[in-house]
């Protein structure tokens, strides 16, 4: 009898573990996945310049596989116009251009940038990754992330 | 009584280092990544033309395009069902754009990033993408990602 509620007690504890735990997917580690995230300097901060760097290590690349950009204003704003976050550590160092009006309020934010399918890879081995916003905007935030991994 | 606490010092300090350090991950070299941005930002008032120099033999693999399309602080130049070009891509496919032109404002960006690499047309002849016209206000931005290959 008391073998049978010792049975009993151990299939119940058992089955509550079971509930409470997330399933994990049976499924080798993907290797090719994002594992860092490079988040710009004074990040949604007004008045500030930001940059975010992807640091590298020596015979690594960057593999680049998004890079968000966000400008938001605060009560006030303030006008942009055709101005460029800059890139270095990429090939033909690409910028990415924004114009904002003074309505450029709190709770309207533009996000430009792009996510790749196939990453980026950076220019050279050991060479960082860099964006950068323009320069300090009164009454505007920056907010950059760099999503990449490094290998050979 | 000494080598122990050596050997934790070597072990605290061999964790503090992997702690600190950016993980690498464990793949081998990825071959068709794109090692290149085809990038053109003219000046405000001209047209941007983005421009893959494709050696003898090979091919441009693009990964992605990206266009922006930006008024400055003047504006006033309306966009209407324009069209951002290709050359030396199958089909010549297009990317269209209509556009108020306020002042400080920005078209809907394009962008367009591909699970498998658009290759281009013929082996070592460039790949370009053209913008539109844009009128006296507007600028126009674009990036073309790719990689060469055979």
């Amino acid at each position: 009898m008391k073998r049978l509620a010792l049975a009993a007690l151990g299939l119940f504890l058992g089955l509550s573990s079971a509930l409470g735990q997330t399933s994990i997917t049976q499924y080798g580690s993907r290797l090719d996945s994002t594992n860092a995230v490079a988040v710009g300097t004074n990040f949604n901060t007004v008045n500030q310049q930001a940059v975010a760097t992807a640091t590298s290590q020596a015979g690594l690349y960057v593999y680049v596989t998004g890079i968000d950009i966000e400008l938001c204003g605060d009560a006030t704003g303030t006008a942009a116009t055709n101005t460029n976050f800059t890139s270095t550590g990429i090939s033909g160092t690409p910028s990415w251009s924004f114009s904002a009006t003074t309505g450029t309020t709190a709770g309207t934010c533009q996000r430009i940038g792009d996510n790749f399918a196939i990453p980026l890879r950076s220019v050279n081995p050991g060479t960082n990754v860099v964006v950068t916003s323009p320069t300090a905007q009164t009454h505007t935030a920056f907010g950059i992330r760099i999503f990449y991994y490094l290998a050979p | 009584m000494r080598k122990p606490l050596i050997i934790a010092l070597a072990l605290l300090g061999a964790l503090g280092s992997a702690f600190g350090q950016q993980s690498v991950q464990q793949t081998a070299k990825r071959l068709d990544a794109a090692t290149a941005v085809a990038f053109a930002q003219a000046a405000v008032g001209s047209n941007s033309t983005a421009t893959i120099t494709v050696p003898t033999g090979q091919y441009a693999y693009i990964t992605g395009v990206s266009m922006d399309t930006c008024a400055d602080g003047t504006g006033g130049t309306a966009l209407t069902n324009l069209n951002y070009t290709s050359t030396n891509i199958q089909s010549t496919p297009s990317w269209s754009v209509s556009f108020a032109g306020t002042a400080n404002t920005c078209a809907t960006p394009i962008r367009e990033f591909y699970a498998t690499p658009l290759k281009s047309l013929v082996p070592g002849t460039a790949v370009t993408v053209v913008s539109p016209t844009v009128g006296t206000h507007n600028q126009s931005t674009i990036r073309v990602y790719y990689y060469l290959a055979p």
